[in-house]
């Protein structure tokens, strides 16, 4: 469904130039999430928005269902792929429901059918409709994903880009959404590709996981429970720091950590989270 | 005191109101000289605003003009222009505009940079063009800024026009000149009494504006840091 | 602050001959200035100790300020003469010190209120008490706020004091008033150059003063971090 293949992006100027990403190919099938780890400068980020176009690759071609992204217009292509990314980027002078709304729209929906759809979606990442009038400053770190969620949902978009999307909120919340988000996707089967630094995370949530190591390249992309049990290198092995697989029924259904030293980034300082009730988002 | 009474006094005799050196045709004055200017420096400033915001370069260029701007003494500049082309107001009218061009510029540079990141990542993310993402987004969310630029730019032109009594622009400031002159501190405490009504007037006047036009999810937002000096909100000095 | 019998006069339709007159003019503006600026600085600080320590304060403070700050110096200059006096140049000063302290305010409380949370309740826990702590641990970090708006309130000042010369004072404003109504251009242009000259030296100073009180925000070289 996405190709990319032999990608490579460069920063700087001739005398000075820095290796986002280098000579990555990969690919996503069609209904599969696959989640892109690695330690600040692997150029995670990088390449998810190569995806849609907002860095341009400086080498290589990426495609979608066969279509080279860069020969559409960028703004169309965008408009087709759903966009979630950390801080959740909801436009604080708009209402929620007009948020959700905003693709819809730019498709040229008319308000009825948009307002109509925007309300659904509310419905399909469990917010009560009393939220539609509010505004985004109104609303806790994890309702404003919730949102977030919602909006880059509205359209159908048959791709899902997501950026560190449940970073920005504590572990509570980012575990409940972290549910509710592999509830959906067995819903509604999107293509997915999502950065994470919490490789627990990628393990949780993705079908595939690509461990990129700093300088950009793709240090192995495969299942997690094959990463797992057979990590391709010292580098994937540490940054994976011990984990083993627990399976019930030949299925893997979690994992278990050693006491060892975990490598790769911190957390970011979760955003003050206001009071959040763990299961009541539906007032 | 007395002289404050006096000048109410002056200020409200019917008589002092009519005819071309009267109170109505100078109040009149101010405010057309006033809305005029404020006008074309929005017209000129509030593009060159947004070009440096919404792409971000000049920006080193927008930071120093503020201060070398704020050095400039209006009464200056009143009477270099007034001496070089004596017999019209439009040059006078031309350093009204050009003294209130900058605080406009700052500001609504300013009004960009306070748009969160992330917002402005999650416009061209979606799939909103350029032209798009500035007006249906970013223009909204700085709002406040570049109101208050306008705001601070329109305080600048009433100053700077009264000053302008000085050379014989004949706005309230003719009263100041001339009552000092003759010593008629009755005419001056009234003239400066109308001058602060009529600024406070479009404070009020701008207050309500704000509350109209900027949308209540920005008025709640938090105001977020804005990290560049260059930026920070301008205050004119208004009449310097 | 009454100097209007010793002012020296403008004499001749060149600048030479005429430095006195510039000079007699840039020492009573800066004077004025300095006398401003730093009165203004001294009453900012207890005001904005009460707008810190009582949050209900703040919004009152805000929108007396806005309103004082709105008003056109001219305007301020001339409702302060029937207590101050018309001909001398009192009112002006009373009105700069005015203005440079709604600035200072305004800076101080928000310099203040961006002092990180952690670093206050260190401060508390080691046993400081609430003034010392203002002066000692609020003050010291709000600093490059304060400069900010010293450097604001400065220039401003000295610029805003020449429009008194449409009232028949302000300090170098008088060289704009006796140059126009003389028609002698060179003593305007001197005016322009003298004032602005002024008020970039003035900047540069406050500039500096503020680097040299907050070393730790400049730059390191080669430290070893």
């Amino acid at each position: 469904m996405i190709e990319i293949d032999h990608v490579s992006k460069l920063f700087g100027t001739n005398g000075d130039r820095t290796v986002a990403v280098d000579d990555l190919t990969l690919s996503v099938e069609q209904g599969e999430v696959v989640a892109l780890v690695g330690s600040s400068g692997s150029g995670k980020t990088t390449t998810l928005r190569m995806i849609n176009r907002l860095i341009e690759p400086s080498t290589g071609t990426i495609t979608i269902e066969g279509k080279d992204v860069s020969t559409l217009p960028a703004h169309e292509l965008r408009r087709g792929i759903g966009y979630v990314i950390q801080q959740s980027g909801l436009f604080p002078h708009r209402t929620v429901l007009a948020n959700v709304a905003t693709v819809p729209r730019l498709l040229g929906w008319d308000k009825g059918k948009a307002t109509a759809r925007a309300k659904e979606m509310l419905d399909l990442v469990g917010l009560d409709q009393s939220f539609a009038e509010r505004y985004p400053a109104q609303l806790s770190g994890g309702q404003q994903q919730r949102v977030g969620v919602a909006r880059a949902l509205a359209a159908d978009p048959p791709v899902l880009l997501m950026d560190e999307p449940f970073g920005a909120v504590d572990p509570i919340v980012r575990a409940q959404l972290q549910r509710e988000f592999a509830k959906l996707q067995r819903d509604l089967g999107k293509t997915v590709v999502f950065v994470t630094h919490d490789v627990d995370e990628a393990i949780v949530l993705g079908d595939r996981i690509a461990v990129l190591e700093t300088g950009g390249r793709l240090a192995q992309l495969d299942t997690p429970a094959e990463i797992l049990a057979h990590p391709a290198s010292d580098f994937v092995a540490d940054f994976l720091g011990g984990r083993t697989v627990e399976y019930v029924d030949g299925k893997p259904v979690g994992y278990r950590i050693e006491g060892r030293f975990e490598p790769g980034e911190p957390e970011p300082d979760a955003a003050a989270s206001e009071d959040v009730p763990v299961d009541g988002e539906r007032a | 005191m007395r002289t404050i009474l006096d000048g109410l006094g002056w200020l409200f005799e019917a008589e002092n109101w009519d005819g071309r050196n009267g109170i109505r045709h100078a109040l009149f004055q101010l405010l057309w000289y006033s809305l005029v200017a404020t006008a074309v420096a929005l017209v000129i400033a509030f593009p060159i605003g947004l070009a440096i915001g919404h792409t971000g370069k000049g920006r080193f260029l927008a930071a120093n003009v503020s201060g070398v701007w704020r050095a400039i003494p209006t009464i200056g500049v009143v009477t270099i222009v007034f001496r070089w082309q004596p017999l019209s107001v439009w040059p006078v009218l031309a350093a009204l505009v050009v003294l209130a061009v900058p605080p406009i510029v700052l500001n609504t540079v300013a009004g960009f940079d306070s748009v969160p990141g992330d917002v402005r990542d999650a416009a061209r993310g979606m799939g909103l063009t350029g032209w798009q993402a500035i007006w249906q987004v970013e223009v909204p969310n700085a709002l406040p800024l570049i109101l208050a630029g306008v705001r601070s730019a329109a305080n600048q032109v009433i100053a700077t026009a009264t000053v302008a009594g000085f050379v014989g622009l004949g706005t309230l400031g003719v009263f100041l000149y001339t009552g000092t002159r003759t010593q008629q501190y009755d005419v001056v405490a009234g003239a400066s009494i109308g001058v602060i009504v009529l600024v406070l007037s479009a404070e009020a006047a701008f207050a309500v504006l704000q509350r109209a036009v900027v949308s209540e999810g920005v008025r709640a937002r938090t105001p977020r840091r804005v990290r560049r000096a260059a930026t920070v909100p301008v205050l004119s000095p208004h009449a310097p | 602050m009454t100097v209007l019998a010793a002012a020296p006069s403008w004499s001749g339709r060149q600048l030479s001959g005429n430095w006195d007159v510039v000079w007699f003019y840039v020492q009573q503006h800066t004077r004025y200035t300095i006398i401003a600026v730093v009165l203004g600085f001294a009453l900012a600080l207890p005001a904005s100790y009460l707008a810190v320590r009582r949050p209900a304060v703040y919004p009152v403070l805000l929108a007396l300020t806005n309103i004082i700050y709105a008003i056109p110096a001219l305007a301020l200059f001339v409702l302060l003469s029937p207590w101050l006096g018309f001909t001398n140049d009192k009112p002006i000063v009373v009105a700069m010190t005015l203005y440079t302290l709604v600035i200072l305010v305004r800076n101080l409380v928000e310099g203040i209120r961006a002092v990180p949370e952690p670093v206050l309740r260190a401060a508390d826990g080691m046993g400081y008490r609430p003034l010392r702590r203002f002066l000692g641990v609020e003050l010291p970090l709000a600093l490059p706020g304060i400069v900010a708006g010293l450097r604001l309130a400065t220039v401003s000042t000295v610029s805003l004091i020449s429009v008194g010369a449409v009232v028949g004072r302000g300090g170098l404003g008088r060289m704009f008033a006796d140059g126009y109504e003389r028609r002698i251009n060179i003593e305007l242009w001197a005016a322009l150059g003298a004032t602005m000259v002024l008020a970039l030296i003035l900047d540069l100073i406050v500039y500096a003063a503020g680097r040299q009180a907050t070393p730790w925000t400049r730059r390191v070289r080669g430290a070893v971090l």
